[in-house]
């Protein structure tokens, strides 16, 4: 650590060393990114993907380094996306140190990754994390025996409350300037001699791998698809090759190949564990507390109340909050434009430019501040106590009939109150389709905005058996739509395997970055549609072009049976929906709705509007989460559902009103 | 002997009860995963092998999910997992 100036010269290739931390679900890991990353960190998508990492550079005690937080994985062995994303990038890009963070409490099976990340032969170094809970379990570790098991440095920290975390830092720094040579564990002695024989028959192959031929032997035989196009360099040869090893296992273990060597691991795992752990009986109202309360919280009948209660609670909080911040922002913003009219000429170019500008910035403040920010803290809540597992659990038989897991609820949810942090909640989910669907479906779900449209126009008008009608209908319709994707996108995930974790007390820092990085996201992505949106509004305004777009929505408003001056409405809704109430009342000319529009008209146009386009900010989330052609595809689906909703309403309700 | 231990000890015969199966509070061994590879290796991943001892903690309720302890970890799984995965019931009343 002295001698840094003499390092340099090695560290020269890379301007920084990149540090890798990685470890298994809920290990800590992005609690030890926070405590040192802060607000300097950046999300990033790995390319073509949206499976996202976290990277920062890092000053720590006068070093720098770049830190990247790769999702959580359990295995080198990729089944979903994001752990082949994070498998890829061990294996291709530049690691010079990973930081392998362990859940302490949960040693024994944190070691079975461990255990493949030392194959990978890269310095490394071990970080007990939650050491605290590993003692309230009775587990007393002895990081010394550990490291001399493993020939790795060990450091025990809790990096929630920030203890050792600097050490941890220092530890890496010193690694890095004398690295330790890294050796992998042996298996047992046949499973040994089948890999070795492998990975002496793979020198005769022309395959070209960065890794050793022992990962490679050991991937291959696992059955690794990441591995499928180097196998194909081998050609048919090397397959039989394989298949001969492959069955040796089989036949001598009885289990086939990968599951003999991840009962090789699983052992060796167990064995490492033995002998570097104490165990005494944990301390009985530690663990008692727990399972009391899994047992009310997953209860088949309490667990779904007390969800129901904590739901309802984070709403109305949100909510609360929210509408206490929304009007006087809102105010301050129409004195802002009403000093803009006193200034500008009324109907120039720049004052419509103005105040196109002014909406489209307050509509995002007036979104972001009040909403969205105390919606991503009280995520972020549920995520850090732990809940959110448990609403999974709770869950999963429901959301199976939409083709989805348990987890794919939360966004659900969250669509009634706003679109916009639903569709970024997807993101919990594993696979591409999951989301898809599950975004799909938040985006049909009513936000407040569009609540203000059935309340005051369906519910005001024709009371409140028909705004309920509307929100029922919309579950149905739901329901369908995800039934029918699901069945048009089969399955490709064998099902929910859901770690439960304990309950954690959440660590304020965490939360403030997690909320701080994910209100980036709708800042860049957006925000700025919702400005531009704005803009063009507003000359349409100037130049008098809802003319133009009434004639040219006409065919459709006759279509749905609605007058044709509100074509233009329409137009706004997509910008903001709780603009079409406004709107509608200005096309109209009336705050008398009732007395230009029959109920069947009132009700055609609500859920023509509850169902026909994700508002800009949503279509911008959705791009940046699911691609622009499948935002696309789903946008025009929903206006394809609220077209054929809307004409079906035509007709039928007169019979029922 | 109970009216259940017995009837696993004939399903172990023929094979082994299904985790789908199971009460709330029912132990017993993984006899065998019966599934692709993609599915074995979601399950081992998490810790879940062939052999290991579980405890049922919520069985499977409407089709639902069910939660099983093991390792001394609580891990939640579909429907459609608890189908294939058998547990032989005899095994732990030997090992308890």
């Amino acid at each position: 650590m002295r001698n840094h100036q003499a390092a340099k010269p090695a560290l020269a290739l890379q301007e920084h060393p990149q540090l890798i931390l990685l470890g298994q679900p809920n290990c800590g890991k992005s609690t030890i990114f926070n405590q040192v990353a802060g607000y300097r960190s950046i999300t990033t998508n790995f390319p073509g993907v949206t499976v996202e990492y976290t990277s920062s550079h890092v000053d720590i005690g006068g070093r720098t380094c770049d830190l990247i937080d790769l999702p959580g994985i359990y295995s080198l062995t990729a089944i979903e996306n994001a752990a082949r994303e994070t498998q890829r990038y061990l294996l291709e890009e530049p690691v010079s140190l990973i930081i392998n963070v362990i859940d302490a409490a949960h040693l024994d099976r944190s070691l079975e990754l461990t255990l493949q990340l030392l194959e990978l032969g890269k310095p490394m170094l071990l970080c007990l994390n939650m050491i605290d809970e590993a003692e309230r379990k009775g587990i007393t570790l002895s990081t010394s025996a550990l490291s001399s098991l493993l020939g790795l440095p060990v450091l025990s920290t809790n990096a929630a409350r920030g203890v050792r975390i600097d050490e941890l830092f220092a530890a890496a720094f010193a690694l890095l300037q004398a690295p330790l040579p890294v050796q992998a564990r042996p298996m047992s002695r046949h499973v040994e001699q089948v890999v070795a024989a492998l990975s002496e028959s793979l020198q005769r192959y022309p395959v070209s791998s960065d890794i050793s031929n022992r990962l490679l032997a050991i991937k291959l035989l696992e059955g690794d698809p990441y591995f499928a196009p180097l196998l194909e360099q081998g050609g048919a040869k090397l397959r039989g090759e394989l298949g001969h090893f492959q069955a040796i296992l089989e036949e001598a273990h009885g289990q086939p190949a990968d599951s003999v060597i991840a009962a090789e691991r699983h052992a060796l795992s167990l064995q490492i564990f033995e002998q570097c752990a104490f165990i005494e009986h944990p301390r009985r109202s530690w663990r008692q507390w727990r399972g009391r309360l899994d047992q009310i919280v997953m209860h088949p009948v309490w667990g779904y109340l007390i969800m129901a209660v904590v739901l309802f609670i984070f709403f109305n909080l949100i909510f609360k909050f929210g509408a206490l911040l929304e009007r006087p922002i809102l105010a301050f913003f129409s004195r802002g434009e009403a000093l803009f009219s006193a200034w500008l000429p009324a109907h120039s170019w720049t004052a419509h430019m103005a105040r196109g500008l002014l909406q489209g910035v307050a509509g995002g403040i007036a979104i972001v501040l009040p909403y969205l920010i105390p919606f991503l803290i009280g995520m972020a809540l549920i995520e850090d106590i732990g809940y959110l597992p448990r609403i999974a659990f709770l869950m999963d038989n429901f959301m199976h009939r939409l083709g989805l897991h348990g987890t794919a609820v939360l966004p659900g949810i969250l669509g009634y109150g706003c679109s916009v942090p639903a569709v970024m909640a997807t993101r919990i989910l594993p696979s591409p389709r999951d989301r898809f669907i599950a975004a799909v479906a938040a985006v049909l779900v009513p936000c407040s905005a569009r609540m203000t449209i059935i309340l005051g126009l369906t519910g005001y008008y024709l009371g409140g058996t028909a705004a309920l009608f509307i929100y029922l209908l919309n579950i149905v319709v739901i329901t369908l739509v995800g039934t029918l994707l699901a069945r048009l996108m089969p399955e490709d995930s064998p099902g929910m395997v859901l770690v439960i974790p304990s309950y954690k007390i959440p660590n304020p820092r965490t939360i403030l970055a997690k909320t701080w990085l994910r209100s980036k996201d709708f800042v860049i992505f957006a925000w700025p549609i919702l400005i531009a949106g704005s803009l063009v509004l507003s000359f349409a305004e100037l130049y008098h072009w809802e003319r133009a777009i009434n004639a040219a929505l006409a065919p459709l408003l006759r279509l749905l049976g609605l007058p044709e001056v509100i074509g233009m409405t329409l137009i706004f809704g997509v910008l903001r929906k709780e603009l079409s109430m406004i709107m509608l009342i200005q096309a109209l000319g009336t705050t008398h709705i009732d007395t230009v529009m029959s109920p069947v008209q009132i009700l055609v146009f609500t859920i023509f509007v509850v169902f026909y386009f994700p508002c800009l900010a949503t279509l911008g989330i959705l791009t940046r989460e699911v691609g622009w052609v499948k935002a696309l595809a789903a946008s025009l689906l929903t206006l394809l559902l609220a077209v054929l909703l809307a004409v079906a309403v035509r007709y039928f309700a007169p019979w029922i009103l | 002997m109970s009216a259940r231990v017995q009837s696993a000890k004939n399903a172990a015969a023929a094979g082994a009860l299904l985790l789908a199966e199971l009460h709330t509070g029912a132990c017993g061994r993984i006899a065998a995963i019966r599934g692709g590879w993609r599915l074995r290796q979601s399950l081992n991943q998490v810790g879940i092998h062939t052999g290991d001892a579980i405890q049922v903690m919520r069985g499977v309720h409407l089709g639902g999910p069910v939660l099983i302890r093991i390792h001394s970890m609580e891990i939640a799984l579909g429907n459609g997992m608890a189908e294939s995965i058998l547990i032989d019931l005899a095994a732990v009343e030997e090992h308890a």
